[in-house]
């Protein structure tokens, strides 16, 4: 058990990455809050933290809205006393138009809020708590798209991954002497929900999807588990001494 | 972590990062042959390792030497009748009263020899170890190059900034190719960590490092051994062609 009776908050867990994370976590003991905008979805995913025998509270939030973040971070501290790892993982590109002509200001708006501000929101809210214990771990998602640009999503989704970059480095640098790391992972493409599945056969044809496979090294695509085990390790003990760093998780994409 | 019996070759086995990797996969149960210039070091974690059961083999090995790198594979499969594993750790470092040499005052020996140990040492390992790996469907392959690598060498000469570089691109190249045999292939770029390498400066020199390190120290072998650890296990399946950086924040790319 790496994780035994540490407190970890999990955002956008209704599904895939956040989901097997949150119950990545719980299977090494900690204690996990997890929300989403997924009341149903995320309440279910706490019932099987309980379910393990670990202590569960689970949020309907947006991360992008401060209030209700601050009141998921407060109601996490008073309920199990302090805060160890946050998992900034709520975002995604929302199935919206990706051309760039057909980005509205509400769209960008709508996936860099969730994917950027979010992470700046929920970071801030349990810096004080993490500052005081002197320790803590902040771990944010990015994506290959931050990097070389995404196969089913478009500028504001490689825009705000990429910001989630910087502002990781930021994070680290700013937190580090409180004991503190800060870290990103940018996975490649993972059928981590019905809901990218549908995406990944519906914007690709098949021959599309062969070429895809065909760029990565290792020929297939991510699980949700290959994700959740590279968080665990920057949430570890094993990971004392890396801060700052953004780890691709992407079967060695582009590298042939 | 499932890597009982596997069978490891790390070089610079007898070093610091050498030593706490070696000490990291022994308590996994791996088989663990000890690669090094340094007979006596090598011989003595090995003797360490059998007292305590387990499996362990030195093998003196100047990497820079194509012929004793053949015979460090030969030994390892007699040995232990497989291969899943290498970290390529081995590297030299020449310093001068404390001090690297700018690159027009080194000599073209000191050049060549650097680029020999810590980039052709390299490609000499993979280049006759890679072959055993391949029909078990199955490898990991460990390269340490260095943060020299990533912001220039400070404290480091041209020649092993240059050399670590090399093996970055060295590592892309290869997880490209080898990918499709569940082979994987990964760097790791320590920063300034407290072995006996680093204490070829000023002690002041080292102290300035941790001050300007977000977290506030100088790093350990375990810290280095735990992300090379990491990048052995399932939990790193899907990583390869990357590079990570264990450096407490100091440099961040």
């Amino acid at each position: 058990m790496r994780l035994k009776d540490k407190v970890a908050i999990v955002t956008g867990a209704a599904q895939g990455i956040g989901q097997g994370t949150a119950m990545r976590f719980a299977r090494e003991g900690a204690h996990v809050a997890v929300c989403d905008i997924n009341a149903e979805g995320v309440k279910k995913v706490s019932q099987d933290i309980l379910a393990l025998g670990c202590k569960s509270l689970w949020f309907e939030v947006d991360v992008s809205n401060t209030a209700q973040v601050n009141a998921m971070v407060q109601k996490t501290v008073e309920s199990f006393g302090r805060i160890d790892i946050l998992v900034n993982n709520a975002g995604g590109g929302f199935n919206l138009p990706n051309k760039l002509e057909e980005i509205t200001d509400e769209i960008w708006d709508r996936v860099v809020d969730a994917n950027l501000k979010g992470t700046f929101i929920c970071s801030r809210a349990v810096a004080p708590y993490m500052k005081q214990q002197k320790s803590g771990r902040i771990i944010n998602l990015s994506s290959k798209a931050g990097r070389y640009g995404g196969e089913l999503t478009g500028i504001q989704y490689s825009s705000a991954k990429a910001g989630v970059m910087g502002l990781t480095r930021q994070l680290a640098k700013d937190l580090g002497p409180f004991g503190i790391t800060a870290n990103a992972i940018a996975p490649g493409l993972a059928l981590s929900s019905p809901r990218v599945e549908k995406l990944w056969m519906e914007r690709k044809t098949e021959a599309e999807r062969r070429a895809v496979i065909q760029a990565i090294p290792l020929r297939r695509l991510s699980t949700v588990e290959e994700q959740a085990s590279v968080i665990l390790f920057l949430a570890s003990d094993d990971a004392s001494y890396v801060s700052g760093v953004t780890i691709d998780v992407n079967g060695g994409w582009l590298v042939s | 972590m499932g890597l009982e019996r596997k069978v490891a070759i790390v070089t610079g086995g007898a070093g610091g990062i050498g030593t706490a990797t070696i000490r990291a996969l022994a308590q996994e149960g791996v088989n663990v042959v000890i690669s090094d210039v340094n007979w006596e070091g090598a011989k003595k974690l090995e003797e360490s390792l059998v007292s305590q059961g387990g499996k362990a083999l030195a093998v003196q090995t100047d990497i820079a030497d194509l012929s004793q790198v053949k015979e460090l594979a030969r030994k390892t499969l007699s040995s232990f009748g497989r291969i899943d594993i290498l970290v390529n750790n081995a590297g030299i470092s020449p310093k001068h009263q404390g001090k690297k040499r700018n690159l027009w005052e080194m000599s073209v020996e000191e050049w060549e020899r650097v680029i020999d140990v810590d980039l052709n040492g390299y490609f000499y390992c993979c280049h006759e170890i890679v072959p055993h790996m391949i029909p078990n469907g199955w490898g990991r392959i460990i390269n340490i190059s260095s943060q020299a690598a990533r912001s220039g060498g400070q404290v480091a000469g041209s020649h092993y900034t240059a050399a670590k570089s090399g093996v970055l691109g060295l590592t892309k190249s290869l997880a490209g190719e080898i990918g499709k045999y569940g082979i994987t292939v990964n760097a790791v770029t320590p920063g300034r960590i407290d072995t006996p390498i680093i204490r070829d400066v000023p002690p002041e020199v080292n102290l300035e490092f941790a001050k300007r390190t977000p977290l506030g120290r100088l790093g350990t072998a375990e810290d280095v051994a735990g992300a090379i650890l990491f990048l052995i296990s399932d939990a790193a399946s899907f990583i390869t062609g990357a590079t990570i950086d264990v450096n407490g924040g100091l440099g961040m790319y």
